[in-house]
């Protein structure tokens, strides 16, 4: 729309001062004298060509984000005024910044009351980091009410039900917001991630599918696609994705561990030895090595997979799982010479029990063990779902020319 | 007859060239903030030729910024004494005379400028203000009329009108002329700040906090954050009220009212703290108006508008 001129405004009657709010996004509520000023001051700012130079709203954004958000937060306080919500979002980010979550809250309220709907999504993200997901879904619910098609607020709201444990309702969003943005091909693998999380491999597998029909290339989409294969049971498809992965890049770590695990399903030891042994040389995590001994083990690498396992204490001391297994492994210790111990000795050869006995033959238990070695694929990260916008900076400087 | 010398040859026969490149060092010097440069090429312009007005009206602005308001008392009298015509003249040495508080020779000084100019509109305005200054609101109220007439659309001085009409009593008429000078010039702040001393006069909180936030856009000073979180205190805005005297303080932190002012804001929070939302306008209801109708706060807005 075009800028009406002074004059226009000036004799504008109700009606069409609240039309010229409308039309310039300003706020129309409030007695007709402030009101006009209001669009006054708004048209007397466009038609005046100014230079940019930051002003007291630039440094707190920029403090903010260097962190330190108590001195950005006392620049923020000093740039309150009584129609301009951005300061109070301003103030909330930094509050947020050093964690004071309930002052951030507050701050975000006070902006919503101003009429400032996209703070729902700064209370929302507030809400979030202090594990409130319903609250921060009912803030996103907020916002969406009067924009019930904005993708921002429909990704953030499936982010926070995804979050929260909702992952059924957090993909059913999704695919709202793929109805009312066709062209955003991005969504298939946020789709496809949140129904992999809900427990739902083939439609996440359908979902990755798309993604990869947007992006032949995104590695990403292709890894966790052979992951929900190979939750489905189809293995052989699921090889097949992370092979392509690996053809592009053959040191995907990710890709390495769960094509390793593909073939333990498939009962190929020696490949899933291979590729597990390759992925962990890129990626020791304490996942792949458990995977990693746990092949080594059901192959009978018996010192191998002890060593493996003690490589994973390192990372996991505490691990009981691969504490138990390198007891299990470990050599028995050599007979004591003293008197006491050959007595002891004797005693044991005297009378053998059926427990011990029974304990004698480890190796006999390693087959079944290694089923463990059938971890759940690692699944890659998601990339990050789209964030509240920042608080703008613009009014304060503006008017002070 | 001796020869005269050097010194005295360049004393009666001064070179034009070498006096006007004096003057033009002097000015160059003048504007590029070197005072002492300035006033020794000026004094060595007068020494060149001690009548030389131009060069008298330099030195007098030069020790005028340098804070020497006798020395330029003198030196613009020096430069009326050799030129009575000259309007910069006047007006520096009635600028002089208001820097040294002697308001009543300033009036003389703009008088004798009127006489010589009587459409020059500065000489009426500040005539205007020294007389204001010497508490004769309706000699002042003649000259702003007369610069009104002259120029209708000159917003500082419907501005001084206001703040003369204000001192009369007559608040109606000010708060008119007041917003003449916001409408002229709408980031008025000496304006804005009559606006909220006749807001704080007549007890209206709602206007005072309107305009001491417009006010504060354009220039921060403590005690306009002081007056404006006494009058969000009026309204019963309690956290407004505590930003508005935490921010006061942090600018100014003498100011003993603030602290005063801080303690009872939040007093004030532990009984009431209304938030305006969206109406920058609260505490300014005016029945009949179409925003004041449709707003979902009005309820409140006419309690506490007076």
């Amino acid at each position: 729309m075009s800028l009406p001129s002074l004059a226009e405004v000036e004799h504008a009657d109700w009606a069409s001062l609240e039309r010229m709010c409308a039309d310039l996004g300003l706020n129309p509520k409030g007695r007709s004298s402030v009101v006009r000023m209001r669009v006054l001051d708004h048209v007397r700012r466009r038609v005046r060509s100014e230079t940019w130079r930051p002003d007291v709203a630039h440094h707190a954004a920029l403090l903010t984000r260097l962190g330190h958000p108590d001195t950005a937060a006392r620049l923020w306080e000093s740039t309150i005024h009584l129609d301009e919500p951005a300061p109070w979002i301003g103030l909330g980010q930094a509050h947020l910044g050093s964690g004071d979550l309930r002052e951030a809250a507050k701050a975000f309220d006070r902006a919503i009351q101003m009429g400032d709907a996209a703070a729902n999504l700064h209370r929302a993200e507030s809400l979030a980091a202090a594990g409130d997901y319903e609250g921060a879904v009912r803030a996103c619910d907020a916002y969406l009410a009067s924009r019930p098609r904005d993708l921002r607020g429909l990704l953030l709201k499936a982010n926070f039900l995804a979050r929260g444990g909702w992952a059924n309702e957090a993909a059913t969003v999704v695919r709202d917001a793929f109805e009312s943005h066709p062209d955003a091909r991005e969504l298939w693998r946020g789709l496809g991630t949140l129904l992999l999380s809900a427990g739902r491999p083939e439609a996440a597998a359908e979902a990755y599918h798309e993604a990869l029909r947007a992006d032949p290339k995104d590695s990403e989409s292709w890894v966790n696609r052979g992951a929900a294969l190979l939750l489905e049971g189809r293995t052989h498809e699921a090889i097949g994705a992370f092979r392509e992965v690996l053809e592009s890049d053959p040191r995907q770590a990710v890709a390495l561990n769960n094509l390793g695990v593909a073939y333990l399903r498939e009962g190929q030891m020696k490949s899933a030895a291979v590729n597990l042994e390759r992925a962990a040389k890129h990626m020791e995590t304490p996942q792949v090595l458990r995977n990693v001994a746990k092949v080594q083990e059901a192959t009978h690498q018996v010192a191998a997979a002890a060593e493996s396992y003690g490589r994973l204490l390192v990372l996991k001391p505490r691990d009981a799982d691969a504490r138990a297994a390198r007891k299990r492994l470990e050599p028995p210790p050599a007979p004591r010479r003293g008197r006491a111990a050959k007595r002891k000795l004797a005693v044991r050869k005297k009378k053998p029990t059926a427990r011990r006995r029974a304990k004698k033959p480890r190796t006999a238990r390693s087959p079944g063990r290694t089923a463990r070695a059938r971890r759940p694929p690692v699944r890659t990260r998601s990339r990050p779902q789209a964030r509240p916008r920042r608080p703008s900076k613009r009014k304060h400087s503006r008017r002070h020319r | 007859m001796s020869v005269p010398q050097d010194e005295e040859r360049e004393r009666f026969l001064p070179s034009v060239d070498r006096l006007e490149a004096t003057v033009h060092t002097g000015r160059k010097a003048l504007d590029a903030g070197r005072y002492d440069d300035a006033l020794r090429a000026f004094n060595e312009a007068l020494r060149l030729k001690p009548e030389y007005d131009v060069a008298w009206l330099l030195r007098g602005h030069t020790l005028r910024r340098m804070g020497d308001f006798d020395g330029a008392l003198q030196s613009f009298a020096q430069a009326l004494r050799n030129n009575q015509d000259t309007e910069e003249g006047w007006m520096g040495l009635a600028g002089a005379l208001h820097e040294l508080r002697r308001p009543k020779e300033e009036v003389e000084a703009y008088d004798q400028l009127i006489k010589l100019h009587p459409r020059f509109v500065e000489a009426w305005i500040n005539k205007g203000a020294a007389l204001h200054e010497l508490k004769d609101y309706p000699g002042a109220l003649a000259c702003y009329d007369k610069v009104l007439s002259i120029r209708p659309e000159h917003a500082a001085a419907w501005n001084n009108r206001g703040a003369a009409l204000l001192r009369i009593g007559d608040e109606a008429r000010a708060a008119e002329c007041f917003d003449r000078a916001l409408h002229f010039n709408p980031d008025f702040f000496d304006a804005m700040v009559n606006r909220i001393f006749l807001g704080q006069k007549q007890g209206r909180h709602g206007e005072v906090a309107f305009w001491a936030d417009r006010a504060l856009r354009i220039r921060e000073a403590g005690w306009l954050w002081y007056v404006k979180g006494l009058a969000h205190l009026g309204l019963l805005e309690a956290t407004l009220a505590s930003k508005a005297f935490e921010r006061a303080l942090t600018l100014d932190p003498s100011l003993r009212d603030a602290k005063a002012g801080l303690r009872r804001a939040r007093s004030l929070r532990e009984k009431v703290d209304f938030y305006r939302g969206v109406y920058e306008c609260f505490g300014m209801h005016f029945p009949g108006d179409p925003g004041c109708a449709a707003c979902e706060i009005a309820a409140k807005c006419r309690e506490v508008t007076k």
